[in-house]
């Protein structure tokens, strides 16, 4: 039998060490540059000792493979695995297009327009029908201001609850809210609805925040939105939530980010339940000159890089078994966006299904409606969403970043927009999490000089 | 309703089964967060960041054990 290395290994090398990651399954070693040197020779020969406990180890972690070994096979499994799996009815509800909030940026039109009772039935015929083929029941909360419509959020979880307790499934909901309105009441309230994750945008420090994200009336938000995260931090000590903390970066907040990340840090007392996501807003036009070219984003998000590993400073401090479980939650984070994937609709207050939040009133991302008794009908698009990526361009194969990828990171960018490339994220990711990782033998064996006889 | 019960019941409308005790059921992250939700509601207890973890669950005594500890303190 002759072996190889796997395509798609990432080889990092620092000083006399190489660290070697997969990302089929996340796996990663540490061994000295001589010991992958001389394997290296040795699958280039015909004498490999292939009985020694290295290459059972390296076999085990799929990172040398029989030479006959399809790569691209395991690929097309996992895209099947990940986006036409059934595991969860996935669905985004725009409870309404209003907002309290006028953001600078905003890409919604704020018409006060909210979703009418007979779109609620329907959406919960919807569920009743559909829940039977799924392991479970995800709803997101969208506007808008999703907390503009409570009431309605109460009404519609007492009813998905009932669904879903009747079929023996489990239920959860997330929340997208600008956060003026999550004082604790509300929070306590949201609670009790299953809302477990949030994300909640604030852009830097006080000025710059308040700068982009302001009330109708001009009053910048920042105050409210932290003494509100600051209640819940202080008052419910439940661990299982979590909060995104999205961070947009223009070149006007870029070189305040850490003050912000440390300010935010300090004040939550490193409460872990908050997560900070920076995203870099770029823009290939020169309609807003705070925002980067298509071309600089990965420079900022290798600046970033170093401001990210704060979540994971303690790293090679914490035990094997919790590296591996915060190595769980990275993965976690990685998956494809979900805009690609069967299980997943956007239901927009008039009914209109669509794919993609951030693009609902493009026409690309609508792909057909709901009708008042709880069946879809789809339109040609749909199907450009959930098999586009199948459809991969060419330079995907052999990028070191398609088994996470898997071409579905952005459907809109990928397979409508049809881009050559929209996987920058993953690759600084990938770069992220070995430099994280390798620090902790739980996830990052080291391969020591004299095992194995070497 | 005794502790046990509760807990079961809980499982049952999540789709969760036990078998002499052991988990029998492959549970996927919606199951295991909704459960651990509901059990936080149920008992007025916080799971600690140690104990949110799936080897928990695998008995039924041992997931008994920790929410009647909890719930104590």
């Amino acid at each position: 039998m002759e072996y190889r290395w796997n395509k798609y290994l990432t080889v990092k090398e620092e000083d006399e060490w190489v660290t070697l990651f997969n990302p089929f399954n996340y796996a990663m070693v540490k061994s000295p540059k001589k010991i992958k040197k001389r394997i290296d020779d040795e699958l280039a020969s015909e004498h490999s000792n292939f009985s020694m406990g290295i290459y059972k180890e390296l076999l085990d972690k799929g990172m040398i493979v029989e030479n006959d070994f399809r790569e691209e096979q395991l690929v097309e499994a996992l895209y099947i695995q990940n986006n036409h799996n059934n595991d969860v009815l996935d669905l985004l509800i725009f409870l309404t297009l209003d907002c309290n909030f006028a953001c600078r940026y905003c890409f919604e039109k704020h018409e006060k327009v909210y979703i009418d009772e007979k779109m609620q039935d329907a959406i919960i015929k919807f569920v009743r029908k559909n829940i039977k083929s799924y392991g479970g029941l995800q709803i997101s909360w969208f506007g808008g201001e999703p907390l503009l419509a409570i009431d309605t959020i109460e009404r519609m979880t007492a009813e998905f609850k009932k669904i879903c307790k009747d079929n023996k499934k489990s239920y959860l909901a997330s929340m997208t809210t600008n956060g003026s309105l999550l004082n604790y009441d509300n929070y306590l309230r949201m609670k009790k609805c299953g809302v477990y994750s949030y994300q909640i945008t604030i852009d830097g420090v006080k000025k710059s925040h308040d700068s982009q994200r302001f009330f109708r009336g001009g009053k910048g938000s920042f105050d409210i939105i932290m003494k509100n995260l600051l209640e819940i931090h202080k008052n419910d000590k439940t661990r299982i939530m979590s909060f995104m903390i999205r961070t947009n970066i223009t070149k006007a907040n870029a070189d305040e980010v850490d003050v912000f990340f440390e300010f935010f840090d300090n004040l939550l007392e490193n409460d872990s339940r908050f997560i900070h996501v920076p995203q870099v807003a770029w823009s290939g036009n020169d309609a807003d000159t705070s925002l980067y070219y298509t071309e600089e984003v990965n420079g900022v998000y290798e600046k970033l890089s170093e401001n990210l590993k704060r979540d994971f400073k303690d790293i090679d401090k914490v035990s094997e078994n919790m590296a591996m479980v915060k190595l769980e939650l990275v993965k976690a984070r990685m998956k494809p966006c979900k805009s690609g994937k069967r299980n997943h609709l956007g239901i927009m207050p008039d009914g209109t299904l669509h794919m993609c939040e951030p693009h609902y009133n493009e026409k690309c991302s609508q792909v057909g409606y709901l009708k008042e008794d709880g069946t879809t009908e789809f339109n040609e698009q749909y199907i450009k969403w959930v098999t586009g990526a199948k459809e991969r361009n060419r330079e995907c194969y052999g990028c070191t970043a398609l088994p996470i990828c898997l071409s579905a990171a952005c459907p809109y960018r990928m397979s409508i927009k049809k881009e050559k490339s929209a996987c920058e994220n993953t690759k600084e990711s990938i770069n992220q999490i070995i430099s994280i990782f390798s620090k902790n033998e739980g996830t990052c064996p080291l391969i020591k000089e004299d095992e194995y006889g070497y | 309703m005794d502790i046990k019960e509760k807990i079961l019941e809980i499982m049952d409308e999540n789709g969760v089964e036990y078998e002499d005790g052991k988990l029998v059921t492959d549970l996927e992250s919606l199951q295991f967060v909704s459960i651990m939700i509901a059990l936080e509601d149920c008992f007025e207890i916080t799971f600690p960041d140690d104990m949110i973890v799936l080897e928990r669950f695998l008995y039924i005594e041992k997931l008994c054990e920790a929410v009647s500890q909890l719930t104590q303190r």
